[in-house]
């Protein structure tokens, strides 16, 4: 399993949605971080805490991007995409948050 | 024989061509002399046209003379090309949203036409020149502060304006931490994690709606995805005040390119007429509802998350004749849509929220500038 700590890997300042957005957009984020380990057949588990906060466009492009583009199930997210986050209101919001984008990819994959 | 012919109507091919360019030329120098021509007085001391600035400017009572004054700048130097100097000799204050708008329009026509080609000169009233100085204002036009700094006293009451043309946490980080300096600690994750991602969604916005491939500039050139940021805390007000605007199509404008095949169903459904403020109020919906769209992140819709989680202050976002506001008041949220006759050139964005509502711990005791 391919462990990525977003704010120490990454950037502490994920935003922005692609690569014209900025250095730390969620479409790099997705083609560098999280498509290698998965294209080769591993599973990923990210660690959100740590960073100074996240925009929405990042956490949808990069983590419902990469849902919708190897057409995940809900069973195949359980399996292989591993979400983490600090015991903190505020970090839990963010992977809630991250949740519901990767649910509604799950939901457009099973629409198509 | 027949070559000498060729040459000679060549020659006079030539020669129509050159005519007729030279018609169409004169022609367009006219038609501009009428709709553009340059504002201002010749100063032979200057050797520079001279605007004089009005005494009060902002975004509320004093619009259309804040407008008229970038107007003037944008008219003078990207249009005529026509070195020019604002007087801001009687001005007495400016508030910190048209010091923005301003500075955004003078960094640009520098940037487009040349740095020499806008100046000023100082106010006589000492807390504007202050004013101008921490704001950036007087760097923006090439202008050194004729008052010493004084020394830091934190919150500060401006940071200097920064622009970008990307989506730059580092930059809304840093504005947060120059503006409180030690005091930062005091305000609570939550509160900085909606202050970045609302300062990062309005840049991402920026990036990707506010100056599509295909916008025809015309004369007024554009710096491309060009954004300015601006935090101001109100110590007599006891507010704090973060603002960000840039010079594209404006929302109005954007909103049907991005979202035609829904905005009609979404109008309907808010009970909107087709203007520029509601076009504003739609585009906060649209992340919200997403109206059966898929992976659109929330957008604008972002743009609120602050003023909710204090449950206090105001977002208002500016757009073409557009004006949007949103308000907590009481645990009750409102929003109102206005119209107006003047356009902005683009999108402004501000937050105006209490520092007891971001921190109890933040209030202050220092006096300070008042303003609109």
């Amino acid at each position: 399993m391919k462990v990525i700590n977003i704010a120490k890997e990454f950037s502490p300042y994920p935003v922005g949605r692609f690569y014209g957005d900025g250095p730390d957009s969620g479409q790099r984020f997705r083609e560098e971080f999280l498509e290698p380990p998965l294209a080769a057949g591993d599973s990923v588990e990210v660690h959100l805490s740590g960073t100074e906060g996240f925009g929405s466009s990042f956490l949808d492009e990069a983590f419902g991007g990469v849902v919708r583009k190897f057409k995940f199930t809900n069973e195949d997210v359980r399996k292989r995409l591993i979400l983490v986050a600090d015991d903190d209101p505020v970090d839990q919001s963010y992977l809630n948050e991250t949740l519901e984008y990767i649910a509604d990819a799950c939901r457009d994959n099973q629409r198509r | 024989m027949s070559k000498i012919s060729e040459e000679i109507k060549h020659r006079i091919r030539e020669q129509r061509s050159a005519y007729a360019r030279d018609r169409r030329r004169a022609f367009l120098h006219a038609k501009r002399r009428v709709t553009h021509s340059a504002i201002g007085d010749y100063s032979w001391r200057y050797k520079r046209l001279v605007i004089k600035v009005p005494e009060v400017l902002d975004l509320t009572d004093n619009r259309s003379l804040t407008f008229d004054l970038a107007a003037s700048c944008r008219t003078n130097c990207l249009v005529n090309r026509k070195r020019t100097l604002l007087d801001f000799s009687d001005t007495k204050l400016i508030s910190s949203a048209a010091i923005l708008y301003l500075v955004a329009e003078i960094d640009r026509c520098r940037k487009v036409a040349g740095v020499a080609m806008l100046s000023g000169t100082y106010p006589r009233d000492k807390r504007l020149h202050r004013q101008m100085r921490d704001s950036g204002f007087f760097d923006a036009l090439g202008v050194k502060s004729e008052i010493d700094v004084a020394p830091k006293v934190f919150p500060l009451e401006y940071i200097k304006v920064q622009s970008g043309t990307q989506a730059d946490g580092r930059l809304a980080v840093e504005l947060r931490r120059t503006l409180f300096g030690p005091h930062e600690e005091k305000v609570p994750k939550d509160k900085r994690g909606s202050f970045f991602r609302g300062l990062t969604e309005a840049m991402t916005n920026v990036s990707q709606h506010a100056y599509p491939e295909d916008w025809d500039v015309g004369a007024i050139k554009v710096i491309k995805k060009g954004w300015w940021m601006l935090g101001h805390i109100d110590k007599l007000r006891k507010k704090l005040k973060i603002m960000i605007v840039d010079q594209g199509v404006g929302i109005p404008r954007s909103l049907p390119r991005t979202h035609r095949d829904i905005l009609p169903s979404l109008l309907a459904a808010l009970k909107l007429e087709n203007n520029d403020g509601a076009m504003i109020h739609a585009a906060m919906e649209v992340g919200r509802s997403r109206m059966g769209q898929t992976h659109r992140g929330k957008g604008l819709n972002d743009l609120k998350q602050i003023i909710d989680l204090c449950q206090a202050g105001t977002l208002r976002i500016l757009s073409k004749k557009g004006e949007y506001v949103y308000r907590v008041r009481n645990g009750l949220a409102i929003s109102d849509v206005k119209g107006h006759t003047v356009s902005l050139n683009g999108t402004l964005v501000e937050w105006t929220i209490p520092l007891d509502a971001i921190s109890p711990l933040l209030a202050l005791d220092e006096g300070g500038t008042e303003e609109k």
